[in-house]
């Protein structure tokens, strides 16, 4: 960035430091000269280290300092004067032996406790009349704990005295050192790690110094400015508006409502009305109603949700159904050749698919040629939850009822329902329904993900299937889970993502919005 | 689905044609089956539950050979003397049928192929067993007429296959692997406790028991090697007709293994039939129907060609009328739709030339779906994700963790998911939880969500119906009870709708601190600051401010 541009974003903290940045090169010195706070000081240093006009520097030191006892010992008494308990006692018996009970007097126990414990090579303790004489031996004058004493009083002095500019351990004189431990063990002073921060001026940083640098530019538009038109006279401080912003979020549709959405719309754009049907239902409608035989493996317990209850059937309708799975009514079929038995079809479950829905509103509803419907809604499977498998998920499927419909047509509306999703070159395979015949899996060309995805099952509703409703016009139907078309899209692997309580919201406030343009 | 598993090798051996993979899947999709895997040379193909006649490697290289135009031999029965007498049979197992297949060479893989027939119609077609069984034994030592009777289970003594001695029925259960693993089988469903009265045997004319189905063969017929050259098949069960279909597929496979088949004449009580058959069918099939389902123009002669390649038998046609022959091995062709199926698929579903018929008609949705887009609106617009939950919960979810007696619910009797017990009456608890399992993610949370609930209602047919609701939950440090009655003021104004607030008693919330809400009369929902003991139940460390509506009341939608 050229140091025009430079200048005019430097924020007012920032250029408040500049002027001071080729005087030194200490954090603390700066804070001093600036009179800034530390805090704002850092700020501003990062600011420009950012800019690459400065790159901060910090190096560990070790400290010595008086530590609270310490001060308080050292303040008590006048610059040089003896502080320490033991030399002040020291002066007193080096003018004559005292009792302790005199000196008791002028010091507490734990002074004359420390003072015997440094000095007891050179004491004498003589009992005269039941109390204890202290009586100093010559030793004591030349002996090398008075030196050391001293010599920690003397640098306790210095530390008091030089209250900015804490000693750096590794700059003292080495024949101090014995003191400085003496003074740690008592807890007169402390060591403390400090770190000392610096910086050094990159080549950009050196040119920014030798320039002027304006002040008093606007910061921040406010209410007074544009009344005072503040700004007509003066220019505002650039930003840097290619630096990252925090991220934020707002509300949202949750993924799985977006695709279900999108499929909503293009069946609806295609001309299909909306069905709605229970998510508990009766074998019946999930099963009977749709020629599906009593004993077909679909039926099995362990995929479906059979529940302990049982419900009501439609009794004429029913009655139908019986007639059309014994022998097939009137289609000329041979039917299943089995007895209808009524309990099995009264028990309650969990729906497994949406076409129970279809079943009832074919049945009840009067539907009349020419019509298209669809659903999209909440179907059960007894699974266990992991990252593919769900007990529910979401079933969407339409279906068409005219004259002259034909597979031709079936394919045809298949295929602009995959393009309407984006998916324009699609294959069909032969499969099997025990309601639909023929039946079709239409798998799709994913472009993104280089593959065949098989999304969409259809047929053809069988004769004996519509026929205890009276309805002998073509019926041609699809359907397509929504999870698996949404994980698909999203490129998610996790299918508690897309349902369950499990789901991750962050990954729901930053999922991409689906393409539909 | 049913997965076959083949070995590509021998599938090419019995097609009679070295088909490599690329054609053989390309061959598989066109006839409407998928080549799921490939292991060096075994295969896995996914047949549908309609086919169990394709659950053999002959089988469905039969089918693969009619489709290609190759030449398929006809099953050829020859007739014995020999009979199998069906009497005093097991109430819970009262079907048998046999045959006999002779001038077999049996090798491993032969052998193996057996097995895996046997085993996979049992799995599958068969119900593991519960609807029927296939036996497979060396004919010379076994004497005519055999009998398939049921017996006091501790009267039944013999050697089971490779086992080292005689015991008898019951001890079979016990001791036995396949008694162990089937024992279940046999457990007296209707009393609810114990065995039943009679097992199922088969005993030929000198006595010796054959085998004990659906458990297992005796040691000394039911052993099949490299030097067995002659079989008796025999098929038992509950349902005649499932047996007779499973037992044709076996001896179908028998048969292209290079066996000539003799049939035996199966006596029952009233009535007598001749096993196997390989029923075939006679239909008629009209022009004009085919062409009228599929939206083609086909003449009968090529109707006649796409049969032919399914298998069928044409016996006479004319311009209007095809006079067909179904073979017998299909048990799938119950109406002229399913022959017209087949024409198409032997068409090829690739190559119809794609029609939409244009149908007149206007789309629409209905009224929930209409008031979940205006409601999702206004709480988007307050800064609220909606999350998508399950309908399924648990009790301690649904009631206990939220501080509050049961309601009245539908309780699920099994699920494998272990964690869920009941379909779900409120949509709280289940905010919660979303709450509890996105705690490292940056707050403040405010989730909502639209969607049914399930209330028990006898007056219904399913007995229940299912509510639709808002719910929706604020969690972050500053959460109150103002931040949620503003919610629920801003809602109210912009859907129109008048509401007074009574002061309420609710488990979930604290008290002093919860209200609920009434819209013309009626008690429509609840508002309120979350209890410290539910929010320390779902794990969380913030206030939680809640809200739920019943949108279902609100609006009448039915």
């Amino acid at each position: 960035m050229d140091l025009k541009s430079l200048i005019n974003q430097l924020n007012p903290l920032e250029r408040k430091i500049v002027p001071f940045l080729n005087k030194t090169s200490k954090v603390n010195e700066i804070i001093e000269l600036s009179e800034m706070q530390d805090t704002q000081v850092m700020r501003a240093l990062q600011g420009l280290e950012d800019k690459e006009i400065l790159k901060l520097q910090s190096q560990e030191t070790k400290i010595v300092k008086l530590a609270e006892k310490g001060k308080n010992i050292i303040q008590a008494v006048p610059t040089t004067s003896l502080a320490l308990p033991e030399l002040k006692i020291y002066d007193q018996l080096n003018e004559r032996p005292r009792k302790i009970s005199e000196l008791k007097k002028y010091f507490s126990d734990a002074e004359i406790g420390v003072f015997m414990g440094i000095f007891s090579n050179h004491l004498e303790k003589k009992s005269e009349n039941g109390e204890i004489n202290l009586i100093l031996k010559n030793s004591a004058k030349t002996s090398s704990e008075r030196d050391l004493s001293n010599s920690l009083n003397r640098f306790m002095h210095t530390l008091n005295n030089h209250k900015q500019n804490p000693s750096h351990l590794d700059k003292i004189d080495k024949n101090l050192i014995p003191s400085i431990e003496l003074g740690k063990r008592r807890g007169l002073v402390l060591i403390e790690i400090s770190k000392e921060r610096s910086f050094s001026l990159t080549e950009l940083g050196k040119e920014l110094t030798k320039q002027k640098i304006e002040t008093g530019l606007i910061e921040t538009l406010t209410t007074d400015v544009l009344k005072n038109k503040t700004w007509e006279n003066k220019k505002f401080r650039s930003y840097d508006i290619k630096g990252n912003v925090p991220n934020t979020y707002g509300g949202r549709l949750h993924p799985l409502q977006e695709a279900i959405n999108q499929i909503r719309r293009i069946f609806m754009d295609m001309g299909f009305k909306e069905m709605k049907g229970p998510l508990v239902e009766t074998t019946f409608w999930c099963f009977d109603s749709m020629w599906i035989p009593q004993n077909h493996p679909a039926r099995e317990a362990q995929d479906t949700f059979y529940l302990d209850y049982e419900g009501k059937l439609p009794e004429q309708i029913a009655k139908k159904v019986a007639i059309s799975h014994e022998s097939g009514g009137k289609t000329g079929s041979k039917g299943y050749g089995y007895k209808w038995n009524e309990k099995i079809a009264k028990q309650l479950l969990l729906r497994t698919h949406t076409t129970s829905t279809t079943f009832r509103y074919l049945a009840q509803k009067n539907i009349k040629a020419p019509a298209k419907y669809f659903y999209v809604g909440r179907i059960f499977r007894n699974e266990a939850i992991d990252a593919t498998h769900l007990p529910e998920f979401h079933q969407s499927e339409g279906f068409i009822m005219d004259e002259g419909l034909t597979l031709r047509d079936l394919m045809g509306y298949i295929k602009e329902f995959y393009s309407k999703m984006g998916i324009t070159k699609i294959k069909f395979k032969p499969t099997y329904n025990p309601y639909t015949e023929p039946s079709m899996e239409a798998i799709g060309w994913n472009e993104q993900l280089g593959k065949w995805v098989e999304l969409i099952n259809s047929g053809i509703f069988r004769p004996e299937a519509l026929e205890p409703y009276g309805i002998n016009v073509p019926v041609i139907a699809w359907g397509l889970g929504v999870e698996r078309l949404a994980m698909m899209i999203h490129q998610q692997k996790d299918i508690r993502n897309m349902l369950s309580a499990s789901g991750d919201l962050s990954w729901f406030r930053k999922a991409k919005v689906i393409k539909k343009w | 689905m049913v997965t076959l598993e083949t070995s590509h090798k021998e599938l090419n051996k019995c097609v009679g044609k070295n088909l490599k993979l690329k054609e053989l899947e390309e061959t598989l999709f066109d006839m409407g089956y998928e080549l799921d895997k490939v292991e060096g040379d075994e295969l896995k193909i996914d047949i549908t539950a309609e086919r169990p006649d394709l659950l053999s490697t002959q089988g469905i290289a039969r089918a693969i050979k009619s489709y290609l135009g190759l030449k398929v031999e006809d099953y050829k029965i020859k007739k014995s003397n020999d009979k199998l007498i069906v009497k005093d049979t097991a109430k819970e197992w009262p079907y048998a049928i046999a045959c006999i297949v002779k001038g077999l060479k049996f090798d491993e893989e032969k052998i193996k192929e057996v097995i895996r027939i046997q085993e996979k119609l049992g799995a599958t077609f068969l119900r593991k067993r519960k609807k029927g069984g296939l036996g497979l034994y060396e004919l010379k030592n076994i004497k005519f007429p055999v009998t398939f009777t049921s017996l006091d289970p501790k009267k039944i003594k013999f050697r089971p296959l490779e086992y080292p001695k005689e015991i008898n029925g019951l001890e079979v259960l016990e001791k036995h692997p396949t008694g162990q693993k089937y024992k279940h089988l046999m457990e007296a469903k209707e009393r609810g406790v114990g065995l039943w009265n009679k097992f199922p045997v088969f005993i030929d004319a000198n006595n010796k028991i054959l085998s004990m189905p659906p458990i297992i063969n005796s040691h000394d017929f039911g052993k099949i090697s490299n030097s067995t050259t002659d079989v008796f098949v025999e098929g038992t069960g509950t349902d005649l007709k499932t047996i007779n279909l499973a037992l044709e597929v076996l001896v179908g496979a028998l048969i292209d293994m290079g066996g000539v088949c003799y049939s035996i004449d199966v006596v029952y009580d009233k009535e007598k039939f001749v096993v196997p058959s390989f029923k075939e069918e006679k239909r008629t099939i009209k022009v004009d129907y085919v062409n009228k389902i599929l939206g083609l123009n086909l003449k009968s002669k090529d109707i006649k060609k796409y049969l032919e390649k399914m298998g069928y038998k044409i016996s006479s046609l004319n311009e209007k009328v095809l006079q067909i022959v179904v073979p017998g091995t299909r048990s799938d062709i119950w109406h002229d739709i399913d022959v017209v199926d087949d024409i198409a698929r032997a068409y090829g579903f690739n190559n119809f030339e794609l029609n939409i018929k244009p149908v007149a008609t206007t789309g629409s949705t209905t009224s929930d779906v209409l008031v979940k887009e205006d409601v999702s609106k206004l709480m988007i617009g307050l800064e609220y994700q909606e999350v998508f939950t399950l309908i399924l919960s648990s009790k301690e979810d649904q009631f206990e963790n939220m501080n509050i007696k049961e309601i009245p619910h539908i309780k699920l009797s099994t699920s494998v998911e272990q964690s869920l017990n009941i379909a779900r009456v409120w949509l709280l608890p289940e905010l919660m939880k979303c709450l509890r399992n996105n705690r490292s993610v940056e707050y403040p949370h405010k989730l909502f969500e639209i969607n049914y609930v399930i209330h028990p209602d006898s007056s219904k047919d399913v007995l229940s119906r299912d509510v639709f609701k808002l719910s929706s939950v604020s969690c972050h440090s500053g959460a109150n009870f103002t931040e949620v009655k503003q919610l629920l003021d801003y809602l109210m104004n912009c859907l129109g709708l008048n509401y007074s607030i009574k002061e309420a008693e609710h488990g979930s919330f604290i008290s002093g601190r919860v209200g609920k809400v009434i819209v013309q009369n009626k008690e429509v929902g609840v508002v309120g600051e979350i209890h410290p003991k539910v929010i320390n139940n779902f794990g969380l460390e913030l206030p939680v401010v809640a809200l739920e509506l019943d949108l279902t009341e609100i609006f009448n939608l039915n």
